[in-house]
C-alpha cells in the first residue's frame, strides 16, 4: 500500500500529464489509429496551407466542392477530406512542409519517425474510404451549419488560428484547464450554496426547511436540469451581455447553483441527524448561540459527509459544461474548454478531431481518482478519532 | 429426565474473527448442554462473548467470511455447524426461536400481525391459526388483522413474543432483549415465556442477561462465561444479588417546609406530525418539587417521563398555551430552549450515553475539553480554574488518568461518570440548581451503579442541587430520593416519600412495579403482569386494561391525583393506606 501522499502525488501528476502533455500526443495517437500513415499525414497538411491561404494555394479552384469550401465560414473543418479526395499523392511534397511549422506540430513527430515520402504508399486507400463515408453524411449540412452558431466562425480566420484540424496542442490544453476550472467551480458553489441552505434548514426546521428543501431542492431537481441550464446561460448572457471567459466563469456558476440540490439534501438530512445527538443538545443546554453549536458541534462532523458530494460535483460540472458548449450554449466563442472544441470541429474528419473528447475521457478518470484519494485522505485527516476499540472498565 | 437427549450440546466450541489487527478468538473451547424444558442464563462481563455464543447458536456464523468455528453444536439432534443452508433454514423455521434485543424492528411493518405468523405457522410445518399464540400471550383477537402501526408498544411486545414462539420452538434464545425495556416490561415478556413454558415443559430457553434480579427470578441455571470459556454453572440463587446501594438521601434529611423549586402544573404536550394525529404526550401534568427534595420520576417506556424532562431542561421549547404554570425558584420557564435565558444555567441535564459516538460526549473532544466547555460557557474566561476544577474531579472519581482520553476510549462507566461531571460543570454553585437526570444508569453494568450513585451523593453535597431521576432502578431510586412521582400515560398516578412507597404503594402501578423489585418467583406467574399493556384510547382510567380492582367507574372516568396525607394517587378505588409506622 503507497501512502496516501504519495498516491495523491502521483494522482496529480497524472493529472497534469493530461493537461499539458496529452494535447502534444493527440496527434500522432490520432494518427496512429488511422491505418494508412502517409494519407493522414498529406490530408492535415494542405489543410493548414489551404486555410491560412485560400488564394495562394494552387490546387484550391480545381473542382466545385472546393469552391464551396473556402467561402465557408469553417472551412477548415471540412477541408481536410475534400483534399484528401481530390489530391491524394501530388500535392503532398509542398505542402507537407507548410504544415510543419503550423498548428499540427504533432503531425510532425510523426513525419518525422516515418520519414517524408510516404506519399507513395498511397495505394493503401483504407483510410479514404472511411473519410468518405465521414464526410458524406455531413455534406448536406454545411448551408445549415453555419447559421446554427455564428459565433463559432470567429476564430477560424485569425491568423495565429489556421484552420483547427484538431485543435493545436496549446489550445487543447488551455481548454482542458479551463473545464477542470468550470468542474471546481461547479463543486466549490454547489457545496456552499447546498451546504449553508441544508445547515440552516437542517437545524432550523420549520418554514424554512420547507421552502429550502421542498420548494428550492424539490422544485429544482423537479425540472430537467439540461433546460434549465439553457435558459439560464442565454438568460445571463443577454442581460449581462458577457462572452468567452467571463460567460465561462458564469456558467460553472450556474451549473453550481443548479446541482447544489444534491448537496443541500444531503447536508440537510446529516444536520438533522446530528442535531438530534445528545452532545449537541447538550451545548444547547450549555447556554451556546446556535450559530456556535452549528459551527462547532455540526460542521466538524459533517463535513466528511461532504468529501463524496465534492468530488462528483467536480466531474459531473465538467460533464455538463463540455455537453453544453458542444451543442453551442455554452461559452463557446473562444473556444476555452473541450466542450467548446468539440463543438467547434462538427464534421469529425479524422481521429485526431476527436482529441478533445480523449483527453475529456482520461480527465473524468484521473479527476475521479484524484479526487477520491484526496477524499480519503481527508476523511482520514478529519474522521472520527478511532473507532471504539477498547470496553475495558 | 437424565435419559433424553440434551436441546443443545456446545462441545470445544470455539469461534474467531478475522480483524484489521489480526484474528480475535472470541470463544475458546466453550462447553455447554441445555436440557430440554430448562431455562438457562447467560451472564459475564462485556465482551466476554456472549453474543457470539448466542449467534453461533442460531447458526448466523456458518460460511460467514472472516470468522472461524471450530468444535460442535448440536442443537435438536443435528450438527449445526455442517448443516446445509436449506437445512439450517428448515431447523430455524422449525425449532429455534429468537428473540432480539432491538425490539423495534422486527416486526414486518406492511404485514398484518396475523398475516406474519400464519407465514411462521406455514414455515414449521402448522397448521396456520394465528389465533392460538396470540391468546397465549393476551393479545386481543379482534386486532389480528392490525398491523404494526396500529397497535400499542405494549401490544407489539406482545405480538414480537408470540411470533417468536409461534413454530413451537423447542429452543427459545433471547439475547438481552430486556435491556432497552423498563422493569415491568422486561417482565413482561419473561412472564410470556414463562407462560408458555408451563403450556409445553419440553421448550428450553437461553437467555443473555445482566440483570441479577431476572436471573435469579427466571433462570433454572446460570451460566457465567468470561474469556470465551465457561468459568461457573450453577444455581441462580447463589449469583450475587444486585448491590446494595447505600442510602445517601437518608443523610440528607428533606425538609418539610422547604421552598418549592419548581413548581409545574398543568403541564400538557402535544406532538404533531403531517399525516398523522397529534400525540398527547403529556396530559395536563402537575410536578412540585421542593428545594434539596430529590425526586425520581419512574414510570413505564413511553408515559412521557423524558418529554416532561426535555420541558422543564428547555431541550423542547415550551408552549405558554399548554402550561399553566411552569416556574422554578420563582422566574418562569417559558423561553428556556433559548441560549440566554438567565435560568440557563441553574437547570442543567445528565444524559443518558449509550454510545460512543452519538453520546452525549463530543467524540472529537478529550474527556478535559468535554467537562472543560460548559464552564467557559458559563464564564468565558476561567480556563485556569476550570481545568484545575476538572482535575480534582477527574482524581476524586478515579478517572483522573482518562483526561486526554475521546469518547471511543472510555467504558460505558466512565463515561457516564464523565457525563455527570460536564452536566454539573455547566451549574452555577451558587444559587439552587436543578439537575435532571435521564436513565443515569440504566446503560450501565450493574457493578458500576454504585460508582455513579457515589458521583451524585458526593455533587450534591457540594452543589445547592436537587435532583430529578428518571430511572428504572428502584436501587437508585431508593438510594438517593426522597420522593417519588410515579407517571403512566402522560400525567402522574402517584406520589410519595420514597419510604412510604416502598412500603405500601397504592396506585396498581406502582404495586407492579415494587413487585417487579422483589427478587422471589411467583408460584403461577402475575396475571396482572401477563395482561399488562398501556392503554390505548385516553377515557377511562389507563390502568384498566390490567387493574384488579377496576370497576364501572374506571371505565367511564379518568381518575384525578387525590392527596392521602403526604401522598397523592389518582385511583378511584385505592386501597387504603396502611397507617405509617
Ligand atoms: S381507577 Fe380503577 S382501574 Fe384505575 S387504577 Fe384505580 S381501580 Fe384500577
Amino acid at each position: 500500500m503507497r501512502s496516501p501522499t504519495r498516491r495523491i502525488a502521483l494522482d496529480l501528476g497524472a493529472l497534469a500529464l493530461i493537461v499539458f502533455g496529452l494535447p502534444w500526443l493527440t496527434g500522432p495517437i490520432g494518427a496512429l489509429i488511422t491505418p494508412p500513415p502517409a494519407n493522414t499525414e498529406e490530408a492535415p497538411a494542405p489543410t493548414a496551407s489551404d486555410s491560412t491561404a485560400p488564394d495562394s494555394t494552387p490546387p484550391a479552384p480545381d473542382s466545385a466542392p472546393l469552391d464551396e469550401a473556402p467561402l465557408d465560414p469553417p472551412p477548415g473543418e471540412r477541408a481536410p477530406l475534400d483534399h484528401g479526395d481530390l489530391f491524394d499523392a501530388p500535392p503532398a511534397p509542398d505542402a507537407a512542409p507548410a504544415a510543419r511549422g503550423d498548428a499540427l506540430g504533432d503531425d510532425d513527430l510523426f513525419g518525422d519517425g516515418d520519414p517524408g515520402p510516404t506519399s507513395p504508399d498511397a495505394p493503401a486507400e483504407s483510410g479514404d474510404p472511411l473519410g468518405d463515408a465521414l464526410f458524406a453524411d455531413p455534406e448536406p449540412a454545411p448551408p445549415s451549419a453555419p447559421e446554427r452558431t455564428p459565433a463559432r466562425a470567429q476564430p477560424d480566420p485569425t491568423p495565429d488560428h489556421p484552420a483547427p484540424a484538431g485543435p493545436d496542442p496549446l489550445t487543447l490544453s488551455r481548454a482542458t484547464l479551463g473545464s477542470l476550472l468550470v468542474g471546481l467551480l461547479t463543486a466549490v458553489v454547489a457545496t456552499l450554496l447546498g451546504g449553508l441552505l441544508g445547515l440552516i434548514s437542517g437545524y432550523r426546521g420549520g418554514l424554512v426547511e420547507r421552502v429550502a428543501v421542498r420548494w428550492f431542492a424539490d422544485g429544482l431537481d423537479a425540472l430537467p436540469q439540461f433546460v434549465v441550464l439553457v435558459t439560464a446561460v442565454a438568460l445571463y448572457r443577454d442581460l449581462a451581455g458577457t462572452e468567452g471567459d467571463a460567460l465561462l466563469l458564469a456558467v460553472g456558476v450556474l451549473i453550481g447553483a443548479v446541482n447544489s440540490t444534491q448537496v443541500l439534501l444531503v447536508v440537510h438530512h446529516q444536520t438533522r441527524l446530528i442535531a438530534a445527538r445528545k452532545y449537541v443538545i447538550a451545548a444547547r443546554l450549555m447556554g451556546w448561540s446556535a450559530l456556535r453549536v452549528v459551527r462547532r458541534k455540526i460542521v466538524p462532523h459533517l463535513r466528511h459527509e461532504l468529501i463524496i458530494p465534492f468530488t462528483q460535483l467536480v466531474v459531473w460540472g465538467l460533464f455538463v459544461e463540455t455537453a453544453l458548449s458542444y451543442l453551442g450554449f455554452g461559452p463557446s466563442s473562444t473556444g476555452s474548454t473541450l466542450g467548446a472544441q468539440l463543438h467547434r470541429i462538427d464534421p469529425f474528419a479524422r481521429p485526431a478531431d476527436l482529441a478533445p473528447a480523449l483527453v475529456m475521457c482520461l480527465l473524468t478518470v484521473a479527476l475521479a481518482a484524484a479526487l477520491r484519494d484526496l477524499g480519503d485522505a481527508i476523511e482520514a485527516r478529519l474522521g472520527e478519532p478511532e473507532p471504539p476499540t477498547t470496553d475495558a472498565p | 429426565m437424565t435419559a433424553t437427549p440434551p436441546t443443545v450440546r456446545v462441545t470445544g466450541l470455539s469461534v474467531a474473527f478475522d480483524t484489521p489487527a489480526g484474528r480475535r478468538t472470541v470463544l475458546d473451547g466453550l462447553d455447554l448442554t441445555v436440557r430440554p424444558g430448562e431455562c438457562l442464563a447467560i451472564v459475564g462481563p462485556n465482551g466476554a462473548g456472549k453474543t457470539v455464543l448466542t449467534n453461533a447458536l442460531l447458526g448466523r456464523y456458518n460460511r460467514a467470511p472472516g470468522v472461524h468455528l471450530g468444535g460442535h453444536i448440536q442443537i435438536c439432534g443435528e450438527d449445526l455447524l455442517t448443516l446445509s443452508p436449506r437445512a439450517l433454514r428448515r431447523l430455524r423455521a422449525r425449532h429455534l426461536a429468537a428473540i432480539f434485543q432491538d425490539f423495534s424492528h422486527t416486526l414486518n411493518p406492511i404485514r398484518s400481525i396475523g398475516g406474519q405468523l400464519r407465514q411462521m405457522q406455514t414455515l414449521a410445518g402448522l397448521a396456520a391459526d394465528p389465533r392460538t399464540p396470540l391468546a397465549r400471550v393476551n393479545f386481543p383477537v379482534d386486532s389480528v388483522g392490525d398491523r404494526p402501526h396500529q397497535l400499542s408498544q405494549g401490544m407489539k411486545q406482545r405480538a414480537l413474543v408470540a411470533l417468536a414462539l409461534a413454530n413451537r420452538p423447542r429452543l427459545v434464545i433471547a439475547d438481552e432483549v430486556t435491556s432497552a425495556l423498563d422493569v415491568i416490561n422486561q417482565q413482561v415478556v419473561f412472564e410470556l415465556i414463562t407462560g408458555e413454558r408451563r403450556q409445553r415443559p419440553e421448550m428450553a430457553v437461553v437467555f443473555v442477561c445482566h440483570d441479577t434480579r431476572l436471573v435469579r427470578q427466571y433462570a433454572d441455571r446460570v451460566v457465567v462465561i468470561d474469556h470465551g470459556r465457561v468459568v461457573e454453572d450453577g444455581d441462580p440463587q447463589r449469583v450475587t444479588p444486585a448491590m446494595g446501594l447505600r442510602a445517601v438521601a437518608a443523610e440528607q434529611t428533606a425538609d418539610d417546609d422547604a421552598p418549592t423549586l419548581l413548581d409545574a402544573r398543568g403541564i400538557s404536550k402535544r406532538f404533531r406530525a403531517p399525516f398523522r394525529r397529534p400525540r398527547l404526550v403529556l396530559r395536563g401534568l402537575d410536578l412540585r418539587i421542593r428545594h434539596r427534595e430529590h425526586t425520581a420520576l419512574i414510570g413505564a417506556s413511553g408515559s412521557g417521563k423524558t418529554t416532561l424532562a426535555n420541558l422543564v431542561t428547555g431541550v423542547l421549547p415550551i408552549d405558554p398555551r399548554e402550561a399553566d404554570t411552569l416556574t422554578f425558584d420563582g422566574a418562569s420557564l417559558i423561553g428556556l430552549h433559548r441560549p440566554d435565558h438567565p435560568l440557563r444555567h441553574r437547570i442543567q441535564m445528565v444524559f443518558q450515553d449509550p454510545d460512543a459516538a452519538i453520546g452525549s460526549i463530543d467524540p472529537r473532544l478529550t474527556v478535559e475539553q468535554v467537562i472543560l466547555e460548559p464552564r467557559l460557557a458559563r464564564e468565558p474566561g476561567a480556563e485556569e480554574a476550570g481545568r484545575r476544577w476538572v482535575h480534582q474531579k477527574l482524581a476524586a472519581f478515579g478517572l483522573a488518568d482518562l483526561a486526554d482520553r475521546r469518547a471511543a476510549h472510555l467504558s460505558g462507566g466512565q463515561r457516564q461518570r464523565v457525563e455527570i461531571l460536564r452536566a454539573f460543570h455547566g451549574l452555577r454553585p451558587d444559587r439552587p440548581t436543578l439537575m435532571v437526570a435521564d436513565e443515569p444508569t440504566s446503560m450501565l453494568d450493574p457493578a458500576f451503579v454504585g460508582e455513579v450513585v457515589d458521583i451524585f451523593a458526593a455533587l450534591a453535597d457540594e452543589y445547592d442541587v436537587t435532583y430529578l431521576f428518571i430511572t428504572h432502578s428502584l436501587e437508585l431510586m431508593r438510594a438517593l430520593c426522597h420522593r417519588v412521582a410515579v407517571m403512566f400515560d402522560g400525567e402522574l398516578v402517584e406520589q410519595a416519600p420514597v419510604d412510604r412507597l416502598t412500603l405500601d404503594p397504592l396506585h396498581p402501578y406502582a404495586r407492579l412495579l415494587l413487585r417487579a423489585g422483589r427478587e422471589q418467583r411467583e408460584a403461577d406467574g402475575d396475571p396482572e403482569l401477563r395482561r399488562f399493556t398501556l392503554p390505548d384510547t385516553a377515557t377511562g382510567c389507563p390502568a384498566r386494561a390490567w387493574c384488579r380492582s377496576r370497576t364501572a367507574t374506571c371505565d367511564a372516568h379518568r381518575p384525578r391525583l387525590q392527596r392521602f396525607g403526604d401522598r397523592e394517587v389518582a385511583c378511584h378505588h385505592p386501597p387504603r393506606p396502611r397507617r405509617t409506622p
